[in-house]
C-alpha cells in the first residue's frame, strides 16, 4: 500500500514537476514522452546513440528525476512514521534500488520496441537486393554516383590523385572515393601506372588539370576525370 | 548463398580456432574449459596468430594466399593436437587438473529447476539475447562496409593488403602507425572466399561478439549461478553501442573482447593458481596492442592490477610472483615489440606524438570539461542504456559487498584505473580535443566501449553477492 502511495505522490510531484519546468500540460508532456519512447529511443548517428529531448530536456534526466524522487518520498514516509513512533517500517536502499532496476526493465522495453522497428526497416530496405543496389541505398550522395561514374568511364589500372574542395575533416566523400575507385585508380602507392585526376566537388574543376592530361569525363560543372596524355 | 561461400567462410572461422586450440593445447595439455568456451577463447589466439603469420610473410617477402597461410598454420596445429592427445592417452591426467576443472566449470549449476518469477525472468533475458544475437549476424552480413573510419582506414587498408598481397611499402597507407590486426583479419577472410565481398568479410565481427558473450557467460556462471550470469549476459547486450559495434568494420569491439578477456584469464588464473592462464592473458594483452595503440595503455592497466593479484597472493614468494608476472608480461611485449619494430625498421611513426604530455596548470581548467563529458556519455547517452545509472545506485547500496566479494575489489579497481588513464590523457596531452572536445562524442564512446563490459560484471557481482 505504502508503494502505491508513494509511487502515486512521486507521479504527481514529476508531473508538476514538468508542468513548471516545460510550460506544457501533463498529459501532453506524457503523450511527448510515449512518442519519443516508442519511436525515437533507438538512434544510431555515427557510431553515438543520441536520446531524444523534449523541450531541451534529456529524457534520461526525466527517469532519474523520477527515481529521486520516489526515493525522497520514500523517504519523508520515513520521516513520518518515526515521527509518529511507528518503526515498523523501515526503508532500505534495495527499495531504491529495485526503482532504478524498474526503471531500467521500462527503458529496455521501449528500446527492444524502437530496436525492432528500426531492424524491420533496415531488412526492408536490405533484403534481396544485390550488392550495387545496397550501395546505392546508403550512399544515395553525389560522390557515389561519380565513383559508379568513374567506373564506368576508366579501364586499366592508374596512379591517382583526388582534388576536392571538401573538407575532409567533415565529410565522407574524399573517403569514400578513394575506398570504391580502388584498386582501378590506386590514390597510395608510388606504381608505374598511368597517372589519373580525380576532380570531385571542385570550383572551376578545369584550372587544376595541366596541359599534359586529357579530359576524359565530365560528370558536372564540378567535377570531372583527366588522364595523363599517352 | 552457394554452398562453396559458406564452405570458405567455415574455412575462414576454422583454421584460425584450429590454430588457437593447439596453442591452449600446448599451454594446459588439457583444456580447463567446456567446449564452446575453448573454442571462444581458440578463436581470439588463432586469428591473432594469423595476423602476426601474414605480418612475418610481409617482412620476408612472401605475398598473400591462402596456400602461405592456411597449410603452415592447420599442419603445425594439427600436429600439435595430435601430438598431444596421443601423449596425454598414456599419461595420466595431473590431479590439479581435474580439481581445477572441477572448480572452473561453470556450466553445472541449472536455474531451471525450480519454476518461479526468477525461471520467467531468465527465459525472457534469453529470448532477449538470441535476438541481439540474430541482429548482429544479419546486421553484419547484410550491410557493406559504410562507416567513416571503416572506409578511412580498416576497410581501406584491408582492400589494399586484398590486392596487393602484402604490407609493403606500409607508410603509404592512411594513418600508418595504427595496428593492422582487424585489416588483416578482413583480409584473411577475403583471402579465403576469393574475392573482396563487402559483406561477408564482416564475419568476423559477429563471431567476435558471440565469443565475448561465451567467455562472459562462462566467468559469471563460474563466480555466481547460471541466472546471474544469464541476467549479466542480458544486461551487456540491453546496451545499444556495443551491439552495433558488433555489426560495423570497427577495431573497437575487437579490442573490448581482447581486454575484458584478460582481465578474466588474469582472475582465472588467480582463483585456480594455473600459471597457463596468465600466458593466455598475456598473449591476448599482445594482441590486443596490435588492435589498437591504446591497448598499449590497458596493458600498463591490467600489468598494475595484476601487480596487485600477485600481492594478494600469500602462499607465493617473492621469486614466485616474480616468476608469474614474467608469464604475462613476456607474451604481451614480445607481440607488442614484433609490430613496433618493424615500423621502427621500416621508418614508420609509432603514433606517439598524441601523447606527449604537458604539465601545464593551465590544463586543471579542463577537469569541469572533462568530467562533464564523461558524464554526459554514462548517463545522458542512449549508448548504455541506463546501465551506468545502475551501477552507480548499486555500488551505493551494496557498498558494503564491495570488500567482501574479491572480483568485485579488483573490477571496480580497473574500472577506477580506467577511468583515471582517460581523465589524466585528456587533462595532460593533446587528446583533450577528441576525448572531451565539441566533436568528441563519437570517440569517448568508442575508449569507453573498449572497458565497458565491467558495468554489467560489477553489477551482477554486487547484487549477486547480497543474495
Amino acid at each position: 500500500m505504502e508503494f502505491i502511495i508513494c509511487l502515486f505522490s512521486a507521479i504527481s510531484a514529476y508531473s508538476l514537476y514538468l508542468y513548471i519546468c516545460l510550460k506544457l500540460s501533463p498529459l501532453e508532456t506524457l503523450q511527448k514522452l510515449l512518442i519519443n519512447f516508442t519511436q525515437n529511443y533507438y538512434r544510431p548517428h555515427y557510431n553515438y546513440f543520441s536520446v531524444p529531448n523534449i523541450c531541451s530536456i534529456n529524457i534520461h534526466l526525466f527517469i532519474y528525476i523520477f527515481i529521486l524522487l520516489f526515493v525522497l518520498g520514500l523517504c519523508l514516509m520515513q520521516l513520518s512514521r518515526v515521527k509518529s513512533s511507528d518503526s515498523q517500517y523501515k526503508i532500505t536502499g534495495s527499495q531504491g534500488l529495485a526503482v532504478a532496476v524498474i526503471a531500467f526493465a521500462f527503458l529496455l522495453v521501449f528500446q527492444t520496441i524502437c530496436q525492432i522497428q528500426y531492424f524491420t526497416k533496415t531488412i526492408n530496405k536490405f533484403q534481396n537486393r544485390n550488392l550495387e543496389q545496397k550501395l546505392n541505398v546508403i550512399y544515395n550522395i553525389d560522390s557515389f554516383k561519380f565513383v559508379q561514374y568513374c567506373h564506368k568511364h576508366l579501364s586499366g589500372k592508374y596512379k591517382g590523385q583526388l582534388i576536392t574542395d571538401s573538407d575532409y575533416r567533415k565529410t565522407i566523400d574524399p573517403y569514400l572515393i578513394m575506398y570504391y575507385l580502388y584498386p582501378v585508380v590506386d590514390f597510395r602507392q608510388e606504381k608505374d601506372f598511368k597517372k589519373c585526376l580525380v576532380v570531385f566537388n571542385k570550383k572551376d574543376p578545369l584550372s587544376v588539370i595541366p596541359n599534359s592530361y586529357d579530359i576524359i569525363a565530365v560528370y558536372n560543372s564540378k567535377s570531372l576525370l583527366a588522364v595523363q596524355k599517352e | 548463398m552457394p554452398a562453396g561461400i559458406i564452405l570458405n567462410l567455415i574455412i575462414s572461422l576454422l583454421v584460425p580456432t584450429l590454430a588457437g586450440y593447439a596453442i591452449c593445447l600446448i599451454l594446459f595439455k588439457k583444456l580447463p574449459f567446456n567446449s564452446l568456451v575453448s573454442l571462444s577463447i581458440s578463436f581470439g589466439v588463432g586469428i591473432g596468430m594469423i595476423t602476426h603469420w601474414m605480418l612475418l610473410l610481409s617482412m620476408i617477402g612472401l605475398t598473400y594466399s591462402r596456400a602461405n597461410i592456411c597449410f603452415p598454420l592447420t599442419a603445425v596445429s594439427l600436429i600439435s593436437i595430435f601430438y598431444i592427445k596421443k601423449n596425454r592417452m598414456y599419461k595420466n591426467i595431473d590431479r590439479n587438473d581435474l580439481i581445477a576443472d572441477k572448480r572452473i566449470d561453470g556450466f553445472t549449476s541449472g536455474f531451471l529447476n525450480n519454476f518461479s518469477l526468477k525461471t520467467i525472468i531468465g527465459i525472457a533475458v534469453f529470448v532477449y539475447i538470441t535476438f541481439q544475437i540474430y541482429f548482429v549476424f544479419w546486421r553484419s552480413l547484410n550491410i557493406p562496409i559504410c562507416s567513416w573510419d571503416a572506409l578511412y582506414v580498416i576497410a581501406s587498408k584491408a582492400k589494399c593488403l586484398f590486392y596487393e598481397g602484402s604490407i609493403e611499402p606500409l607508410k603509404n597507407y592512411n594513418l600508418s602507425s595504427y595496428p593492422l590486426h582487424v585489416p588483416l583479419s578482413l583480409t584473411w577472410v577475403a583471402l579465403n572466399l576469393g574475392v573482396w565481398d563487402e559483406q561477408l568479410i564482416k564475419i568476423i565481427f559477429p563471431v567476435v561478439f558471440l565469443c565475448y558473450l561465451i567467455i562472459q557467460y562462462d566467468f559469471l556462471c563460474r563466480h555466481t549461478n547460471k541466472w546471474w550470469a544469464l541476467i549479466g549476459t542480458g544486461l551487456f547486450v540491453s546496451a545499444n553501442f556495443p551491439i552495433y559495434h558488433a555489426t560495423i568494420a570497427y577495431r573497437d569491439f575487437f579490442l573490448m573482447y581482447y581486454n575484458i578477456s584478460v582481465i578474466i584469464l588474469l582472475l582465472t588464473g588467480y582463483e585456480t593458481e594455473r600459471d597457463q592462464f596468465f600466458i593466455l592473458a598475456g598473449l591476448f594483452a599482445g594482441f590486443a596492442t596490435f588492435t589498437k595503440l591504446e591497448a598499449l595503455g590497458y596493458f600498463f592497466v591490467n600489468s598494475l592490477a595484476f601487480l596487485f593479484l600477485l600481492f594478494k597472493m600469500k602462499r607465493c614468494g617473492l621469486k614466485e610472483k616474480m616468476v608469474k608476472f614474467l608469464k604475462f608480461i613476456v607474451p604481451g611485449i614480445g607481440i607488442f615489440l614484433f609490430y613496433y619494430l618493424y615500423k621502427h625498421i621500416h621508418n614508420i611513426g609509432q603514433g606517439q606524438g598524441r601523447f606527449l604530455f604537458d604539465f601545464n596548470w593551465q590544463n586543471l581548467a579542463r577537469i569541469k570539461v572533462i568530467l562533464w563529458r564523461f558524464l554526459e556519455d554514462f548517463f545522458l547517452s542512449g549508448n548504455w542504456n541506463i546501465l551506468w545509472f545502475l551501477l552507480a545506485v548499486s555500488l551505493f547500496v551494496r557498498r558494503a559487498s564491495i570488500t567482501k566479494n574479491f572480483q568485485t575489489k579488483i573490477l571496480l579497481l580497473l574500472l577506477l584505473l580506467y577511468l583515471g588513464f582517460y581523465f589524466i590523457i585528456a587533462l595532460f596531452t593533446a587528446n583533450f580535443i577528441s576525448i572531451a572536445g565539441s566533436h568528441s562524442y563519437t570517440v569517448l564512446s568508442r575508449l569507453i566501449l573498449h572497458f565497458f563490459p565491467l558495468c554489467p560484471l560489477l553489477i551482477v557481482f554486487l547484487n549477486y553477492s547480497n543474495e
